[in-house]
């Protein structure tokens, strides 16, 4: 400190000047591509490209290095003008917000430490640069002046590439560009003493130090202190890039707050061991709990994110989570995907348990956020990814619910569950699926009201399903009937023939009118027997007609042959007794 | 004035990395000797995890690209053969006109040698699987193919701090800085050269009277 005085007030002011700007640019530098900001690749500040000094501002003018703008540098930049030329220490700090590493995050890990520092020299210092100054006065301070700016200019140009060829570039581009929240972050922190590493630090760096640049009374000095190989980058680099970001919009996400949702459950026994595995793995991070933790976090949120992405597939090793959801698709129910991949254990897996046991799916519970959940974030995919394992997980969580037999309301969710689901089942292969696809694309302000339209239209599907069934139980029975009473028939057919009109026609009027016009043979017969049984009083005076009928005929045909045969008498020789025959035979019927 | 000169450690490479390579060596050279007002360009290789950085005027970069292409085509004509790319700072002087003497005089004040082995892919090829027949597959290519990148991205490392360090030991040399890049000439073998071919070109090289690269 007491040198930087020193030389503070012996260095020419020029030089002064220079070495505050260097160390200015020097900070600018290092920061820029090392703190979380664009880097100078993205560098779009409007200027010809023939004239690079238009636009330029007067601090690119030194050393002739236009700059990107980098807050976080001009802040401390600021800061170290007012204090004197200490030495500038720039840490490199690399950050793990890992649950594992909450412990040490405070202090991370330093991989990089930068030193700028001006030092006067002995021979500086005393009356030899007094004489130089003396003896060639101004023009000797001018060519110093010109040697150290132009020193400068190369250092900073120097250091301006070596920052890029360090390995914390590689993790800064990556931090940077890729846009996702990771676990890694890169941190600086600026000090104007050097704290000294452990011996283990020190021995896994490496040093790499420019040629100082000597001023009138001293000298400049930069020098790094780098981590050689980023094993902490290059190791988790390949399994964090999804995880991280996810679990942040996971728990932050509202439709992931389970714990709200399922506090309007009629019962906290709906949330069993396993909605609590899951939500002991997705809060994980934050309670940092094993130091594996991390790790099944990460493969945690894939399950998560499936709801969001396919790729966050990529980590199927969760034993735990298979633990939570061992179940295979317990039934090949119907799938609405085609891109489904049954192997995966975890389609949906928190998102389907919770909801599934909470509303069913045509449950009007309020609890029932089942389809809440899933609508409103579901694209296509989403739909696609985790129908079908959501499915069986929602038919294995029924078939265990089934044990708290104990809650009404729960059976009520139950048995509304299970006819429910049969329901969709038999929706989806046969009459309605579009109307389901139509669902799944509502958004989330519609859903509300899909939900109401989805139980009418549930209602609506069960009425016509019933109606169907029964459609179908009644033809099953009049199949049966068809089939048990042949003969019956044989005999229903009789029937109507004798009820032909008969040979009578002032009779037929009455037997006519209960035969119906039925569109099909099969209901005609059905209503022909509703009607014997329903109408006795018109069934009666077919009888009597076909009694008399029989009879009449009988009688006639007996009478028209007597009537023959006196004929034939009377032709013989007796005439009228015909007629006296005749009458008695009127009277007789 | 003293002309320093800087031999760049050889780089062995394929013709596919010759544009790559020269690039990320010259634009570094030319970054650390434009000491005019520049806005630098972080470019990263296609082929190789480096990233370097150029001074952002595109007609350095044309330039830049065009005697590569002359340098690939030469390689074309002289494969596997170990190269020489010169890049030379001067300065011009003035003569005095005279009746049969050029009106300017070039100075080099520096000069950075660019030694390259360029192998043909076959040869290449085949050293890599002498060296390990117990590989067999594509995998092996594959993995073999990498260190081999590895390899040389390291080698360009070394060779970038290599500039480094000299441009920052050797600058006293330095003319006074200009508003415009210095005067540089990049040199290439050419056809009728023996193994160093540009020391031909230098004899006959013609006096430019600087490059416009002007602020």
């Amino acid at each position: 400190m007491a040198s930087a005085a020193a030389g503070a007030a012996s260095e020419p002011p020029m030089v002064e000047q220079v070495i505050t700007e260097f160390f200015a640019k020097s900070l600018h530098i290092i920061l820029e591509s090392r703190s979380p900001y664009d880097s100078s690749r993205n560098f779009t500040r409007p200027s010809p490209p023939s004239s690079p000094l238009s636009g330029s501002q007067p601090r690119d003018r030194w050393f002739n290095l236009a700059l990107r703008d980098c807050p976080a540098a001009l802040e401390n930049f600021d800061l170290w003008r007012q204090s004197n030329l200490e030495p500038l220490v720039i840490d490199i700090v690399l950050l793990q917000r890992d649950g594992a590493q909450t412990a040490s995050a405070g202090a991370g890990r330093v991989v990089e430490r930068w030193v700028v520092k001006y030092e006067v020299t002995r021979s500086g210092d005393g009356g030899r640069s007094g004489g130089k100054k003396s003896r060639s006065g101004s023009a000797q301070d001018h060519s110093l002046y010109r040697r150290a700016y132009t020193g400068s200019t190369v250092l900073l140009r120097s250091l301006y590439v070596l920052v890029r060829l360090l390995p914390a570039y590689r993790l800064f581009q990556e931090l940077n560009s890729s846009g996702r929240i990771r676990p890694l972050s890169l941190s600086h922190k600026i000090s104007s003493f050097v704290e000294p590493f452990t011996r283990a630090e020190d021995a896994e760096m490496k040093h790499y130090a420019f040629a100082p640049i000597e001023t009138l009374l001293g000298h400049l000095s930069l020098s790094v202190s780098y981590v050689p190989v980023l094993e902490v980058a290059a190791a988790p680099e390949p399994s964090t890039p999804v995880g991280a970001e996810l679990i942040m919009d996971y728990v932050g996400s509202p439709t992931t707050d389970f714990l709200r949702k399922f506090n309007s459950l009629p019962s906290d026994g709906i949330a069993p061991a396993c909605f609590q595995m899951a939500r002991r793995h997705s809060w994980s991070t934050e309670h940092g709990t094993a130091p594996s933790e991390p790790h099944g976090c990460l493969r945690l949120q894939p399950r998560v994110s499936t709801d969001n992405s396919l790729t966050a597939r990529s980590h199927p090793h969760n034993t735990s989570s298979e633990e939570c959801y061992p179940s295979p698709p317990l039934s090949p129910s119907p799938s609405r995907s085609p891109y489904t991949n049954p192997s995966s254990p975890y389609g949906s897996a928190p998102l389907g348990i919770p909801t599934v046991r909470a509303g069913g799916v045509g449950s009007r519970l309020p609890p029932s956020p089942h389809r809440k959940d899933k609508q409103p974030f579901s694209s296509p995919n989403e739909n696609l990814t985790h129908s079908p394992i959501d499915k069986s997980i929602v038919t294995k969580d029924l078939v265990r619910l089934g044990d708290f037999q104990n809650e009404k309301p729960l059976q009520k969710v139950l048995s509304f569950g299970k006819d429910d689901l049969v329901y969709f089942r038999g929706l989806k292969l046969t009459r309605t699926s579009s109307k389901l696809f139509i669902m799944d694309e509502l958004d989330e302000r519609e859903l509300v009201f899909a939900w109401e339209d989805k139980d009418t239209i549930i209602d609506q599907l069960n009425r016509i399903d019933l109606s169907e069934r029964e459609d179908h139980e009644s033809s099953q029975e009049v199949g049966s009937s068809l089939t048990r009473s042949s003969d019956a028939a044989i005999g229903i057919l009789m029937r109507i023939l004798k009820n032909a009109p008969g040979l009578r026609e002032k009779l037929l009027t009455v037997p006519a009118a209960p035969v119906p016009q039925e569109p099909s043979s099969l209901r005609r017969v059905v209503t022909e027997e509703h009607g014997s049984g329903s109408s006795s009083s018109a069934v009666v005076p077919p009888d009597l007609l076909r009694s008399r009928t029989a009879a009449d005929a009988l009688e006639e045909l007996k009478k028209y042959k007597e009537i023959r045969e006196s004929i034939l008498s009377r032709s013989k020789g007796h005439p009228h007794n015909t007629k006296m025959e005749e009458k008695p035979a009127d009277g007789d019927p | 004035m003293n002309c320093e000169t800087c031999h760049l450690k050889e780089l062995e490479l394929e013709p596919t990395e010759i544009t790559d390579v020269l690039r990320c060596i010259l634009h570094t050279i030319f970054f650390h000797r434009t000491l005019s007002l520049v806005r630098p360009k972080d470019v990263d290789c296609d082929s190789l995890e480096v990233t370097y950085v150029q001074c952002g005027l595109p007609e350095l970069e044309k330039e830049v690209d065009e005697k590569i292409e002359q340098f690939i085509t030469w390689v074309e004509k002289h494969p596997n053969r170990r190269s020489q790319v010169c890049l030379s700072f001067f300065d011009e002087k003035h003569k005095h006109p005279g009746w049969f003497v050029n009106k300017t005089e070039r100075i080099y004040w520096e000069q950075w040698f660019i030694n390259l082995h360029v192998m043909g892919p076959k040869k290449y090829s085949k050293s890599n699987s002498s060296k390990k027949l117990t590989n067999i597959g594509v995998n092996a290519e594959t993995s073999s193919r990498r260190a081999t990148l590895e390899s040389l991205e390291s080698s360009i490392n070394e060779v970038l701090f290599q500039i480094i360090n000299f441009a920052n030991e050797k600058k006293d040399h330095i003319p006074s800085i200009p508003d415009r890049i210095f005067n540089h000439e990049i040199m290439i073998p050419s056809s009728s050269d023996s193994v160093f071919g540009w020391n031909t070109d230098v004899i006959r090289r013609v006096l430019n009277s600087g490059h416009p690269y002007s602020l």
